[in-house]
């Protein structure tokens, strides 16, 4: 038996010794096979990089940017033979031509290869007039131009427009458009496009239908020159007419016309970057126009000269934040938006990365309900002003204080409408006073629902923390968990909640705030409110606006429509050798007027 | 023969109806609003109200879903309500990166899961065997996602050896193709491997004691012409089924790993559309995993008759 055993046993343990043999075989085999794969040619390799000094603050719109006459550095294409290498930095440019020498003898910069950038967020289109998202707008910037453009000091500069007249009474304005600007099907730009891309304005976007309200005619006198005419001032209008945001892209009128109020099926465009396809999920593909016509003057944030470097510009959707941190660590791709803000450090320390603070980002906004149920009344939404404590709030959103702030100001201090009057009323955070408040109020215990998005962590932090303060005042909050599409929907009825919170992006002209309008959710109805905004719109001196601007927000500090608890800062990365300026101003970047280099 | 087929595959017609009816209704009953997540945060109820009206969102449950049916049978699956473009032509996209992650995965998972599962059934309750399962276990129990990451930062960020994600076409390049795939289909076939190795080490177990086994050891046969050629067929069985299983998750199971290594794949496509709420792309994506499961199934029931001559199709 006992042989027998001890014979089987070897016999098993010959076997086995086999077995593995097999196995590791099989596994050597498949290793050796993807290692081949892996290091086997690399694909299409012509890397036109190399490398200038590239702009890392933000709150200081440095001119960094293209100073002209320098002198144009012939590229050296290389080929990047680091198959074997073993540090981070692969970089892998698809395709794109191989450098060549820089056109225009003033640009510094380096041409060629493909710019890549890890989007957050799928954009579902490019038509940036049928919708104001964010992840919308940073494609299609580089497809569609407006008649003025933003500068580093948010000033508006004529970009499609040459120049241009408002009659003194303000009910006429002028437009002389350049000359000579193609679109990228070949035609040349007229008048007659942009009255017909007024008119799809007019009736698509927000700012569009509040400026014809005022707008009566919009015509085109010659091929080249526009006529507005109004029937009173409407002193926000050549704001809403600049870019990048307010919805009044350029393209040809007949795209305009048969789209209608509907999205745009084709996109075309006059920028210096045309559109090559939409892959949902995989990539917005676009390449460089080579008949665009830049403007002369030096690149100035979104005004100013353009010119693209890069051959093609691919924007790609990477969901989730560690893989687009690791993406631009491996040098996948050049920059990524809305990275965690606990890498901050560990990646300040990297030397193929920078790291950038966006200073501001957005500001924190409570909403509240004053259609229908106890926060309609006033004073009840006074207590609650007394209730929050504003820097515990932002803490738990935000985390480390490098990325919020609390001011007192609706527009931040890098705004030329920032201003302090109504301070004593933010954030008085006294716990007693709202307490006294809701006793003053018609407040009877009923359930104030908070609707909070279990799927957006920052902003359901908001929500927790807010329902915490608010009991703590002795009403009766309830957090209503859901997830963020779910908020989206619901904040449109009245009927769902009491109270939502929400990010306000920044934009210069102060009356687009979102919680402004009566038909916004929230329902901020007040004859007093659109008596200051009737005077805002139509008043034309700067001065004059800014002490109305002052009124207004001495009056949303006395009704409460919305409570702004404070500014909070975004991060984004971008590879060291990624030169020029992508974020000449804390907004959204730009990926003309950059390169990269070796 | 042919006429099991046809009746098979004409099962599928009830299955889908009965699925789109179900996916349909619950999404409906859904809060969540596809319109006011696309028009964006500033949007105003008045704009929402009519994008809602020109989608035909606002009509009753039931006529939409009709509607839906009676576009369908036609072949025309309708447009994404995010991304304006046919339905159809987005499932088409994903289906090469879903099936190749799917393959080289599934490859992953056999040549992971059989051998352990093998050797584990063969030195039974020794420390290689628990060992195994032990790994199994660990394999089973380990976030997808934490897997994938750790994968990333080892051999692309700091090897450099694969792309950090995203899909190369086989069109475009094949070899790019499968180094896009490489590691996430490593981290997929690794916690799949773990049900196979189970699986296979449990038949093997009750093969290897069986007569003919040890009628085979008596006659002198060599282990491994035993233990491979015929026990391991008959182990198989089983494991085929598991097989079957594991593909059926690979193909629309795995909005994880493609999140992390942004794989434009079908199980985002599902996951992403319930998000948005985005109907018509919801029914079908469903449509397609649902298909895919049936036909799946098939292709199995068919191995198996085919492996072993027991099996009669009834």
């Amino acid at each position: 038996m006992l042989s027998e055993e001890h014979e089987t046993t070897s016999k098993v343990r010959l076997s086995r010794r086999r077995m593995l043999q097999m196995a590791a075989g099989a596994g050597a085999l498949s290793l050796a096979s993807s290692l081949l794969a892996a290091c086997g040619g690399d694909d299409d390799d012509d890397d036109s990089d190399q490398e200038t000094s590239g702009g890392d603050s933000t709150d200081a719109p440095t001119a960094t940017a293209a100073a002209e006459g320098d002198e144009p550095e012939e590229t050296a294409a290389e080929d990047d033979d680091s198959e074997e290498d073993a540090d981070s930095g692969t970089e892998e440019d698809d395709g794109g031509t191989d450098g060549g020498e820089a056109t225009g003898g003033d640009a510094p910069g380096v041409m060629g290869g493909t710019g890549r950038v890890a989007l957050y967020s799928e954009p579902p289109t490019l038509d940036s007039s049928w919708t104001t998202a964010i992840v919308v707008l940073v494609p299609s910037q580089h497809v569609f131009e407006y008649l003025f453009a933003w500068d580093s000091a948010w000033d508006i500069q004529p970009f499609l427009v040459d120049s241009f007249e408002i009659a003194a009474d303000g009910l006429t304005y002028t437009f002389q458009l350049r000359e000579g600007i193609k679109f990228h099907n070949g035609d040349e730009m007229v008048a007659d496009d942009i009255v017909k891309c007024f008119n799809r304005w007019g009736q698509l976007v927000g700012e569009g239908i509040a400026a014809y309200e005022s707008i009566t005619d919009v015509v085109a006198v010659d091929d080249y020159t526009v006529e507005i005419s109004l029937s009173k001032p409407f002193s926000p209008l050549l704001a809403y007419l600049t870019g990048p945001g307010g919805g009044m892209m350029v393209m040809p009128g007949e795209i305009a016309e048969a789209a209608g109020t509907e999205r745009l099926e084709e996109y075309v465009g006059t920028g210096p970057y045309s559109f090559v396809e939409h892959i949902p999920d995989r990539h917005i593909l676009l390449e460089r126009f080579e008949d665009y016509s830049p403007r002369e003057e030096a690149p100035d944030a979104y005004a100013g000269r353009r010119t693209a470097y890069f051959e093609e510009l691919e924007f790609i959707t990477v969901p989730d934040a560690a893989a687009r941190i690791a993406g631009v660590e491996a040098g996948d791709y050049h920059w990524a938006e809305e990275v965690t803000r606990d890498e901050h450090e560990r990646l300040q320390d990297s030397s193929d990365v920078e790291a950038l603070v966006i200073k501001p980002l957005r500001f924190m906004g409570i909403i509240f309900n004053k259609a229908q149920g106890p926060m309609a009344d006033p004073v009840l939404r006074q207590a609650a002003l007394y209730a929050f404590n504003h820097e515990e709030i932002m803490a738990a959103a935000f985390g480390p204080p490098d990325f919020w702030r609390l001011q007192p100001s609706l527009m931040p201090p890098e705004s030329v409408w920032f201003t302090e009057v109504g301070a004593e009323f933010y954030n008085p955070y006294d716990p007693d006073r709202a307490r006294e408040l809701v006793e003053q109020s018609a407040y009877n215990g009923e359930t104030v629902r908070w609707m909070g998005p279990s799927d957006r962590e920052d902003y359901f932090a908001v929500a927790l923390t807010g329902v915490q303060h608010l009991q703590d005042v002795g009403i009766n909050a309830e957090l209503v968990s859901m997830d963020w599409g779910s908020v989206v929907e619901r904040r449109t009825n009245p009927e769902e909640y009491e109270i939502f919170n929400t990010g306000f992006s920044f934009n210069p002209e102060p009356t687009t705030l979102s919680f402004i309008p009566a038909n916004w959710p929230g329902w901020w109805e007040s004859e007093a409110k659109e008596e200051i905004l009737d005077r805002i719109m139509t008043a034309t001196d700067f001065d004059e606006r800014f002490a109305i601007w002052e009124e207004f927000q001495q009056l949303y500090f006395e009704e409460v429509p919305a409570i702004r608890v404070g500014d909070f800062f975004g991060l984004s990365i971008f590879r060291s050798n990624l030169k020029g300026e992508a974020l000449p101003v804390s907004s959204f970047p730009i990926f003309w007027n950059v390169w990269l280099e070796d | 023969m042919l006429r099991y087929l046809l009746r098979r595959l004409l099962a599928l017609i009830p299955v889908l109806i009965l699925v789109s009816l179900i996916s349909f209704t619950l999404v409906h009953l859904t809060p969540g609003d596809p319109v006011a997540q696309i028009l964006g945060d500033d949007a105003t109820v008045d704009e929402i109200e009519r994008v809602r009206h020109d989608l035909g969102l606002d009509r009753p449950v039931y006529e939409q879903y009709l509607i839906w049916v009676g576009d369908a049978l036609r072949g025309d699956l309708g447009q994404s309500i995010y991304v304006n473009q046919p339905v159809t032509s987005m499932i088409i996209e994903r289906a090469e990166p879903t099936l190749m992650l799917a393959i080289v995965a599934l490859f992953f998972t056999l040549i992971i899961g059989i051998p352990s599962g093998v050797i584990a059934a063969i030195k039974h309750n020794s420390y290689l065997d628990q060992s195994l399962m032990l790994l199994a276990l660990l394999a089973v129990s380990m976030p997808n996602f934490w897997l994938g990451l750790n994968l990333i930062l080892l051999f692309s960020v700091y090897i450099g050896w694969f792309p950090t994600g995203g899909y190369t076409p086989l069109g475009e390049s094949v070899v790019g193709a499968f180094k896009s795939v490489m590691l996430p289909a490593i981290a997929l076939g690794f916690s799949q491997a773990a049900l196979v190795a189970r699986m296979t080490r449990a038949s093997m177990l009750d093969v290897i004691r069986t007569d003919y086994v040890r009628t085979a050891r008596a006659k002198g046969l060599p282990a491994s012409r035993v233990y491979i050629t015929h026990a391991l067929k008959n182990a198989l069985l089983p494991t085929i089924t598991v097989i079957g299983l594991v593909l059926t998750v690979l193909i629309g199971g795995t909005v994880v790993t493609e999140t992390v290594f942004t794989i434009p794949g079908a199980g985002r496509l599902v996951v992403n559309s319930v998000i948005r709420r985005d109907y018509p792309v919801i029914q079908g994506a469903i449509m397609m995993v649902a298909t895919a499961y049936v036909l799946i199934n098939l292709v199995i029931d068919l191995i198996y008759v085919y492996v072993d001559p027991r099996i009669r199709l009834s």
